[in-house]
């Protein structure tokens, strides 16, 4: 038995219930192959290098299954004929490459550590960068506090929006 | 002396990494040029088998769509 991770990049436009259901589909396939799903993460919807089937952007899927190998073929043969599937490709990795699905909580409490850090360590720059410019007032200073955080958040959130201002994105049929 | 070549340290020897993942793309972006070229281990200065490990990661990286084959004039 060896490890295997499958990413495949589906069509940007396609609803969420349409979505759902052919991820849904995407992981029978695998099963129907012999192949255990040990992880799978939605790496969200980025901007292709190069456009596939006239599209930009694409939802970006990644499995990590544990299979003997042989079927990899046929479930290769089965993405390619899969609509609204724009490209895809199996690796093998090796045993300690494979991630583990961590429980929700244990996720979100994970992010908002990084989160506080991330926040702490603008902080420290700032207050730096304070004390080499003696002659700024205190104030001023609050307000660099808080808008660099500001606007990290809003570029974390803006990445997403971003992908959206896709023209003329049509689901295949 | 003036023209005395620098020792250069392979970046992946020096943080000792062991495998070089094609979906990290900031950091195979800074081992291709920008018509997306592989570059050469004489100009990076990476070891022969971070070499291979990352042209393997840049391939990868290329049929999945992460980056690019090339750059395409036409595309903008």
């Amino acid at each position: 038995m060896n490890y295997y991770e499958a990413i495949f990049i589906v069509h940007p436009a396609l609803e969420d219930s349409v979505l759902a259901q052919l991820v849904r589909e995407t992981k029978e396939i695998f099963i129907k192959r012999g192949s255990d799903i040990i992880y799978d993460e939605e790496m969200g919807k980025k901007r292709l290098a190069y456009p596939i089937e006239k599209q930009r952007f694409g939802t970006f899927y990644l499995f990590h299954f544990k299979s003997d190998g042989q079927q990899n073929v046929q479930i290769n043969r089965d993405l390619e004929h899969k609509d609204n599937i724009l490209a895809h490709m199996i690796v093998r990795i090796e045993e300690d490459e494979v991630r583990q699905v961590k429980p929700e909580s244990e996720a979100e409490t994970e992010k908002a550590v990084a989160g506080k850090e991330q926040a702490d360590t603008v902080k420290e720059e700032v207050k730096s960068a304070v004390e080499k410019t003696e002659g700024e007032s205190k104030v001023e200073a609050v307000v660099e506090v808080t808008e660099p955080l500001q606007s990290e958040a809003t570029a974390e959130k803006e990445e997403a929006p971003a992908d959206e201002d896709l023209p003329e994105t049509k689901p295949a049929e | 002396m003036a023209f005395m070549s620098r020792r250069k340290i392979c970046k992946f020897c020096e943080n000792q990494v062991t495998r070089i993942d094609y979906k990290d793309v900031r950091t195979l972006r800074r081992f291709v040029t920008e018509q997306g070229k592989i570059i050469p281990r004489r100009v990076t200065g990476v070891c022969s088998p971070h070499q291979r490990m990352l042209t393997r990661a840049i391939k990868r990286a290329r049929n999945i769509a992460l980056i690019h084959y090339t750059l395409d004039v036409t595309q903008t």
